[in-house]
């Protein structure tokens, strides 16, 4: 505790800064285009097409091809170990189709959760086994960055102890790994949205979480400047039959992160979990708009609100693979300006009033 | 784990937010004036001036009155129990002296060191007991806020795992207390300067301490936005042979800052240790230039950074209090600037040159 080992040189962190600084430059985020082979069973069922490594290339070559106009919206993507090794029709490797561009390869390098005995349905992650030369690999293969995911749910008896605990350790185990070969671990402990909890106990909940991830990755001595964070926002329970303005959930978010991100961490880049494009663009709008004082750059990482209405657009049909094209596009745009607290369009706002934030101090 | 059992109203929030943010408003830091009674000795016996009631009363008196523009440089002064139920020369109790300058009052309410048995001469602080009942009355009594002073050493074997968490620990309980009786807890875990260890050992030690502090303060529920930190500047202990410039030591107590601190803790209190007053101040100025982003105010709760001058100027008599003033409101002064990153010391270089000196290649 007293004495320290140096872990990383001075260019070793340097160069892990400077990726992360990078990924989430000035109205850029991610795109999460890691799903696993049994997600995208999940996605490509609902548009009725079958799960096949044919099936998820093409679906991916959608996305990647997607034209100029996405260079100024999306600083990185994340990459399934799969796609990491699949090329376009004309042959040319998806990571050099990104990596061209000025885009930054990542790469999905949990193996899912598993569960922790003892506790009312809660899990832990696993993957660190073999971790270091994997990402040794990836770095190889054009990777820069890396996410893990961590996940916890809200309900009477959850999170547990334990739960917080262990979860808060593998990430920091998997983030100390990660940066020993140059690869920038997006942190990500989600805490799930399923329940009728309202605000204020996600809120509590997610303060709770995030200061037990920060103890831990001082513990495991990890260089936060070389890190990025991959939050939920703070949003009620599913279930809650209480509704919140998009000025709420930021009000709640940002207290949260103010009380429990570091400033040295350069940027928190949003889960979208289970809400729409337009709800998860909204809140990223509004966030960016806090008033409330805000160190880190807050930008989105989101799959399902940036490739939704592609995928319906496409249904697994070749003649429709420019719209879907186009679609993606135009949510890569819209959370361009989100991210930047301009996004005047939406849904539910016809004209631009004045947003009314409420005080700070009922958070 | 999961539920929330709320222990402050938003009222009660917004009072204790307030009172923080005008204590730390900008130009303006904290006169640490609550020297124990054993303290003072040591302060008097420097001037050759008896510790009695009267002495200690008659120095307070003094700085309390320095200048009728005190309040532009001074956000708050902390007072030693006995402090806060003397009066001024003009029979006025001290409290309102300070409050009628639009300064808000504090208290020390630690009751000092206790040893850590089986440790290597380490230390915790005493003074939760009764602690609450004591609040209140404080509050009662015009106070505002509170510190309370936690210590930690370098050497090859502290500070211990068992030195940081038990500080850190209570460190939260006396913060959790005094909020719930109005107060503005000031928390201040000190690493000391004694040793030779260099700059990056200071910095990882505070790192390590102040990670373990704030997540002793979530553990115990504390409203962050209501307090205040009071930590060392990361400095080369005293015995190090190295020398480092106010850039490198700026450069180091920020970034340990920004690993640990934060953002929703309003304002930086430095205490100065075993500085010089200028020293003190020289750090300050480039604490807040560092080009790195600072989410909160750094500013100063010195002791005897600003009294060290009027102690000596005073020498115990009455005709040498103008000058003891003058002495005191001027480091006041300058440390309020220093707190904006303004202060120019007379014969040292210009912004702009010491400016390159924080582009060292040095990555922290």
């Amino acid at each position: 505790m007293t004495h320290q080992f140096p872990s990383l040189s001075e260019a070793q962190k340097r160069e892990l800064h400077d990726t992360a600084l990078r990924i989430v430059s000035k109205g850029k985020g991610i795109l999460a285009a890691d799903e696993s082979v049994g997600s995208m069973a999940k996605r490509l069922a609902q548009v009725g097409v079958e799960n096949t490594e044919e099936n998820r290339r093409q679906y991916r070559q959608i996305l990647f091809s997607a034209d100029d106009r996405i260079n100024c919206c999306i600083g990185g993507v994340i990459f399934f170990h799969e796609t990491l090794y699949q090329h376009s029709d004309n042959g040319v490797p998806f990571v050099k189709m990104i990596r061209d561009r000025g885009i930054l390869v990542g790469i999905k390098v949990d193996k899912g959760v598993v569960p922790l005995p003892g506790t009312h349905g809660e899990t832990t992650t696993q993957g660190l086994d073999g971790l270091s030369e994997r990402c040794m690999q990836y770095k190889k293969d054009g990777a820069a960055f890396a996410k893990w995911r961590c996940v916890l749910k809200i309900s009477d008896t959850n999170p547990s102890n334990l739960a917080i605990s262990d979860n808060a350790n593998v990430l920091a185990r998997y983030s100390s790994i990660c940066q020993q070969h140059g690869i920038v671990p997006i942190i990500e402990p989600e805490v799930l949205s399923d329940g009728d909890h309202d605000l204020k106990r996600c809120q509590y909940v997610t303060e709770k979480v995030l200061a037990a991830v920060y103890k831990a990755m001082s513990d495991h001595h990890v260089y936060l400047e070389g890190t990025l964070l991959k939050p939920n926002m703070v949003t009620p329970g599913h279930s809650c039959p209480t509704k919140y303005s998009p000025e709420e959930v930021a009000m709640a978010t940002v207290s949260a992160l103010r009380r429990t991100v570091p400033p040295a961490v350069p940027g928190v880049a949003f889960l979208s979990g289970g809400q729409s494009e337009e709800e998860a663009s909204v809140h990223l709008n509004a966030i960016n708009n806090c008033p409330l004082a805000k160190p880190w750059i807050m930008t989105f990482s989101f799959g399902r609100a940036l490739q939704a209405s592609a995928l319906r657009a496409w249904r697994g049909h070749k003649e429709n693979e420019k719209t879907a094209t186009e679609h993606f596009i135009k949510r890569a745009e819209v959370n361009n300006l989100a991210c930047q607290g301009k996004y005047t369009g939406g849904d539910n706002y016809g004209e631009s009033g004045q947003r009314v934030y409420g005080s700070c101090h009922a958070y | 784990m999961t539920h929330q059992f709320p222990s402050l109203s938003p009222e009660q929030k917004k009072e204790l937010s307030d009172i923080a943010q005008r204590i730390v408003a900008p130009g303006k830091g904290i006169l640490a004036a609550d020297e124990s009674t054993g303290t003072m000795g040591k302060r008097l016996q420097n001037i050759k001036v008896e510790n009695n009631e009267e002495n200690r009363r008659s120095f307070r008196d003094l700085l309390f009155s320095a200048d009728a523009s005190l309040s532009n440089s001074i956000g708050g002064v902390i007072f030693f129990h006995e402090t806060l139920y003397q009066k001024s020369d003009g029979g006025k109790l001290f409290p309102k002296v300070i409050k009628d300058q639009g300064i808000v009052v504090g208290i020390k309410v630690d009751k000092g060191t206790a040893a850590l048995n089986g440790t290597d001469a380490e230390t915790t602080t005493q003074g939760l007991d009764g602690l609450s009942e004591r609040c209140a009355q404080y509050k009662k009594d015009g106070c505002d806020f509170a510190k309370w002073r936690c210590v930690l050493k370098i050497s090859d074997g502290c500070p211990s795992p068992l030195s940081i968490s038990e500080n850190a620990n209570v460190l939260a309980r006396y913060a959790s207390i005094c909020q719930q009786n109005g107060l503005v807890p000031i928390v201040e875990p000190e690493i000391l300067p004694d040793g030779d260890h260099d700059l990056k050992r200071c910095q990882y030690v505070t790192e390590k301490v102040l990670a373990a502090v704030y997540k002793a303060l979530s553990d115990h529920h504390v409203y962050l936005e209501g307090t205040l930190l009071k930590p060392n500047m990361v400095t080369a202990g005293h015995s190090c042979p190295t020398r480092f410039t106010p850039q490198q030591v700026a450069m180091a107590t920020v970034t340990a800052l920004r690993r640990t601190v934060p953002a929703a803790v309003p304002g930086i209190c430095f205490l100065s240790g075993g500085q010089s007053e200028e020293e003190a101040s020289v750090n300050l100025n480039a604490i807040n230039q560092v080009p790195l982003h600072r989410p909160w105010k750094l500013t100063f709760s010195y002791g005897r950074a600003l009294q060290a001058s009027a102690l000596a100027a005073w020498q115990g008599k009455a005709a040498n209090k103008k000058a003891a003033q003058d002495a005191f409101f001027s480091r006041a002064k300058i440390n309020g600037l220093a707190s904006k990153g303004e202060y120019k010391p007379s014969g040292s270089a210009d912004q702009a040159s010491t400016q390159s000196l924080y582009t060292a290649s040095y990555v922290y």
